[in-house]
């Protein structure tokens, strides 16, 4: 048999080959059994040959063997058997054959304890195992997980026992004694630790050990008792949100109870040698798990009140709580190091930590949603920030989950608009340095700017007054963002022109760039919300925005102060730069100036006319201030006292009370307005005309063109039956009420038509186009806007007449209520779409003619053309520039071509039909 | 029915009286614009009709009077320049622009 062999036995139970049964106490002739055919150890045959001595050890090593073994060996059950008489014969035998001559050399003979190890393992695999193997055939259900183990562990411990009982007093005392002898006389020091006394008791627990670690299925078994500990540590931390989904008892444990239940099973393990590598596994695996648990459990509350972090609490939770746990079970296992270190403790906070932090940016979109309440929650990222790849980790997740949960078609701009606020907010908390919010900002930034109402959002709502809007405006649907209004209601700080703080050598907080800083970083103002938000186009193209929605917003403005118009173009100043900010400013200037123009266009008729026409009282009480330079309301919202007095005081010279307002522009530098013409009321256009000709006489070479569909005002209508009064109308909803006047050549049959149904003067629309020289669109505006105020009932088809008195027969109003309903409805949703300044489509189906001949023209002359180029060509080439992209051009040559006029050559190149 | 209109609030847009897309001469501007040293159009950078019926913005054509170089010539026609206003002219003959014309506050 070769070493290996040996070695292999000597683990495995390959018993066939490595053990003798002992020796029948009936075999005869001992003495004289055939060299190499000894009934005792199989290897003493081996060497008998070499001496002539050697035979008669042979023999008389065979006898010793005989009966040691014999009294050595295991009965089936040992606690049923009669223990054997220890003769002198067998002690003879046993110290022959453990200290005396019989003691086997250099293994080259099987030594005594090395059978009685084989005859331990012999028994186990007899006897014992089958039993455990039954025991753990199965997979383990969890919850028997700590029945069956402390079974497994209470029958290793008692064949343990059974097996150790011999060997403590029958072989080792022998042993020991020889040491305590040899220890006198020392021979080959080098053997001395392996023989040694001390060293066999180890030797042969360790292979008892190694026998019952083996016959348990190694993975099932770890499984098992990391279950347990799991199951242990929540019992004692009382965590409620377990993986094994178990609910927890609704009493608490006793904790200590459970603690002694758990430290006496894996002292019990370790006992029966359990507590080594796998039971260290097991335990790791738990403690993993437990962290996990821990941390759902009692840490993903996040603190809305106190807004702390609760990483502090966390971390002291690992330090006084966490490690205690670890080295108990360390200590019961015996581990080589029970303790943990300072190093340890720290790196398990930092584990925590990381654990925390990755659920917690897990619901970052959440807590961003929730700012400032959320403040918690932020704190506790900050912390996880330190950990390494946190930011790598909060950068991608939390992209993820803004380009599925904000950059969507159903989320609208202003909401998109308030998120981006509450992240810019948030992450400025989290990390003031505005690098991962550059990171994380770009995908939102980049849609923000393709939605086409994000600009006037931010504008609308940056020239919001928050003290008098209330609630309703602020709703996510609304075109106004609560939170960019409430920005600007904070005072301005002055970011301006500091271009050149990198160079402030006076700043001692003076911070070099964060590595990981890409060049827009620089540029970036972190804390400064509106910053953020005016840098989302390129500078020009916000400025040529801002300029359209300014221009309609100062002519719709009803603060006679434009006091918010003033301090954003301060604020873009501020933050721009002045550059191109010249068309905003005369826009302003054009507003505020009004006043005075018409403050002293007023003074040239009122001193020209009859005196007593004037309005003396004013004149009286400041003689010293000329009145256009008071801060006058360029339109009164509400009448003015002349003119509510003037009616009921003498009809006659109503006219006299009506003062003309007016809006001067600077047409150059205003974005298109509309400029459709109509005729507004021949009293009005008597004003305008005088109005004119006193400007053009004060302001030499200027002339004026009224745009008439910008005009608005009030008016009062009388009826048969009743008065209204209307505020702020467009000109031409009263220029078309106005037309239902009676002519003076129809005054007679008004009159007579009135009687009947109560209706008045009628006109259809064809004649209200002509009359008024108005468009058709706007004619049936106005008449669905009147229809909707019951003023106007439409009598027949296209054709409108006047509700001189309101119905009293229940089934005609319920039609006028109807139809008013219907009307108002047409006339709201018209007048949202109306604007004073011109759309780009507006603008391109304006210049449709133009563009369809320059396109032609150019095709013509110059041959087939790619839409680029022919893009480029209209940019450069047509009157008047031209303002739009390829996607306008394609759509101009796919209506040419069904036309007829050009045609697509594909790839995008076009030429003349011929 | 009788509609009486309380309050009337217009909109009117100015230009100077000149033929459309035409540019001071000087500057490049168009008229209705301002010179390159002025924000605000109008009362502020008013426009200067020469006799010889050229005209610029009045801030362009008075730098370019001061020049030696242009003895006093318009740019455009090379005529000695006197503007057709009486204001005007007596501005550039006292070679004080700050009087300009038109710019009387009303
Ligand atoms: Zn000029
Ligand atoms: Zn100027
Ligand atoms: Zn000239």
């Amino acid at each position: 048999m070769d070493h290996s062999t040996l070695v292999f036995a000597s683990v495995f139970p390959v018993l066939a080959l490595s053990h003798t049964t002992p020796t029948p106490i009936a075999t005869p002739d001992l003495g004289y059994t055939a060299p190499g055919g000894s009934f005792g150890s199989p290897h003493a045959g081996r060497n008998v040959e070499a001496q002539g001595q050697g035979q008669h050890r042979a023999v008389k090593r065979g006898l010793a063997w005989s009966c040691a073994t014999r009294f050595l060996s295991l009965p089936k059950n040992s606690s049923l058997a009669p223990k054997p008489q220890r003769t002198r014969e067998v002690v003879e035998a046993l110290n022959y054959l453990l200290v005396g001559e019989g003691r086997s050399e250099d293994g080259k003979e099987e030594g005594l304890v090395q059978w009685y190890t084989n005859e331990c393992r012999l028994h186990f695999a007899k006897h014992i195992r089958a039993g455990l193997e039954q025991l753990w055939r199965k997979e383990i259900e969890l919850e028997h997980s700590w029945d069956i183990l402390d079974e497994t562990q209470r029958a290793f411990e008692h064949v343990q026992g059974v097996y150790l009982e011999p060997f403590l007093e029958h072989i080792l005392p022998y042993l020991q004694q020889d040491t305590s002898s040899s220890t006198v006389r020392p021979r080959r020091p080098t053997q001395m630790i392996e023989d040694s006394a001390d060293a066999a008791p180890w030797k042969f627990r360790r292979d008892l050990h190694a026998i019952f670690a083996h016959c348990l299925p190694s993975q099932r078994y770890t499984k098992s008792l990391s279950y347990v500990l799991y199951d242990a540590g929540c019992r004692l931390f009382r965590i409620y949100i377990r993986h094994d989904g178990i609910q927890p008892r609704m009493t608490p444990e006793n904790t200590r109870e459970f603690r002694q239940r758990m430290t006496t099973l894996l002292q019990g393990l370790e006992r029966v040698g359990l507590g080594g590598d796998s039971a260290q596994e097991a335990f790791a695996h738990a403690m993993n798990k437990l962290l996990d648990s821990f941390i759902t459990s009692h840490y993903l509350k996040v603190d809305w009140y106190s807004k702390k972090s609760i990483v502090p609490h966390l971390k002291m939770w690992i330090q006084d709580g966490f490690c205690p746990l670890v080295e108990l079970v360390l200590e019961c296992l015996r581990c080589e190091q029970s303790s943990i270190l300072p190093t340890e403790v720290s790196a398990w906070q930092e584990m925590a930590l990381g654990r925390l932090g990755r659920a917690r940016v897990d619901s970052l979109f959440d807590f961003v949603i929730n700012w400032h309440k959320s403040l918690g929650a932020i704190l506790d990222i900050k912390e996880y920030l330190n950990v390494a790849g946190a930011k790598q980790h909060l950068t991608s997740s939390f992209s993820q989950q803004i380009s599925r949960r904000l950059l969507h078609p159903g989320a609208t701009s202003t909401y998109i608009l308030n998120i981006y606020i509450s992240i810019i907010r948030s992450f400025h908390e989290l990390e003031p340095k505005g690098v991962l919010l550059e990171r994380v900002a770009r995908p939102i930034r980049r849609y923000l700017k393709e939605r086409e109402d994000t600009a006037r959002i931010i504008i609308s709502s940056l020239l919001t007054d928050l003290s008098d809007e209330t609630g309703s405006k602020f709703s996510s649907n609304s075109e106004l963002s609560y939170e960019i209004a409430s920005e600007m209601a904070q005072p301005f700080a002055n970011y301006g022109q500091e271009a050149d703080e990198e160079l402030n050598w006076g700043d001692m907080n003076w911070q070099p760039l964060p590595q990981d800083a890409s060049p827009e970083y620089k540029k970036s103002k972190v804390e400064d919300v509106i910053w953020f938000l005016l840098t989302l186009w390129e500078r020009d193209d916000f400025i040529n925005e801002l300029r359209n929605i300014l221009g309609d917003h100062l002519l719709r403005c009803q603060d006679p102060e434009y006091e918010r118009e003033i301090r954003l173009l301060e604020l873009i100043k501020l933050r721009l730069g002045d550059d191109k900010m010249q068309a905003c400013e005369v826009m302003l200037r054009d507003v505020l100036d009004s006043n005075r123009i018409n403050a002293s266009i007023r003074a040239t008729i009122t001193s020209s006319t009859s005196p007593a026409l004037a309005t003396p009282d004013r004149r009286s009480r400041e003689p010293q201030t000329p009145e256009g330079l008071r801060p006058r309301t360029p339109r009164p919202r509400r009448p003015t006292a002349t003119s509510h007095l003037a009616p009921s005081t003498s009809s006659q010279v109503q006219p006299v009370s009506l003062t003309l307002n007016a809006q001067i522009l600077s047409s150059f530098f205003w974005p298109l307005l509309r400029d459709d013409t109509f005729r507004v009321p021949a009293q009005i256009d008597t004003l305008q005309k005088e109005y004119e000709s006193r400007f053009e006489r004060i302001k030499g070479m200027r002339k004026l063109r009224w745009m008439d569909a910008l005009g608005e005002g009030s008016i009062t209508l009388d009826f048969d039956d009743r008065t209204e009064e209307f505020d702020r109308l467009t000109s031409w909803q009263i220029s078309v009420v106005y037309a239902f006047q009676p002519q003076p050549s129809e005054e007679h049959a008004a009159k007579k038509r009135a009687g009947k149904g109560g209706e008045g003067v009628a006109r259809n629309v064809q004649q209200l186009e002509e009359m008024l020289e108005m468009d058709e669109g706007l004619v049936r505006q106005a008449l669905a806007f009147w229809v909707g105020k019951s003023v106007l009932r439409e009598v027949s088809h296209d054709t409108y007449a006047v509700i001189e008195k309101l119905p009293s027969k229940s089934t005609l109003a319920n039609a006028d209520h109807e139809a008013a309903a219907a009307a108002e409805e047409l006339a709201a949703v018209q007048a949202a779409e109306t604007n004073a300044v011109k759309s780009q489509s507006d603008l391109l189906s304006e210049k449709k003619d133009i563009y369809t001949a320059f396109i032609v023209g150019m095709l013509t002359n110059q041959g087939n053309m790619p839409v680029q180029r022919i893009a480029m060509m209209m940019r450069m080439m047509v009157q008047g520039g031209f303002p739009f992209g390829i996607d306008e051009v394609k759509g101009l040559l796919g209506e040419m071509e069904a036309g007829g006029k050009v045609v697509g050559l594909g790839g995008d190149v076009w030429g003349v039909r011929k | 029915m009788k509609v009486t209109i309380r309050e009337w609030n217009a909109v009117a847009a100015w230009r100077w009286d000149m033929p459309d897309d035409d540019v001071c001469g000087i500057c490049r501007n168009p008229y209705d614009s301002t010179c390159s040293k002025c924000k605000f159009p109008g009362d502020e950078c008013p426009l200067l009709l020469g006799v010889c019926n050229h005209s610029f913005h009045m801030h362009c054509i008075f730098s370019w009077l001061k020049q030696e170089s242009s003895q006093e010539k318009c740019p455009m026609c090379r005529q000695p320049f006197k503007s057709k206003s009486q204001d005007a002219t007596a501005a550039t003959d006292n070679q004080t622009p700050a009087q300009a014309p038109d710019t009387s506050p009303i």
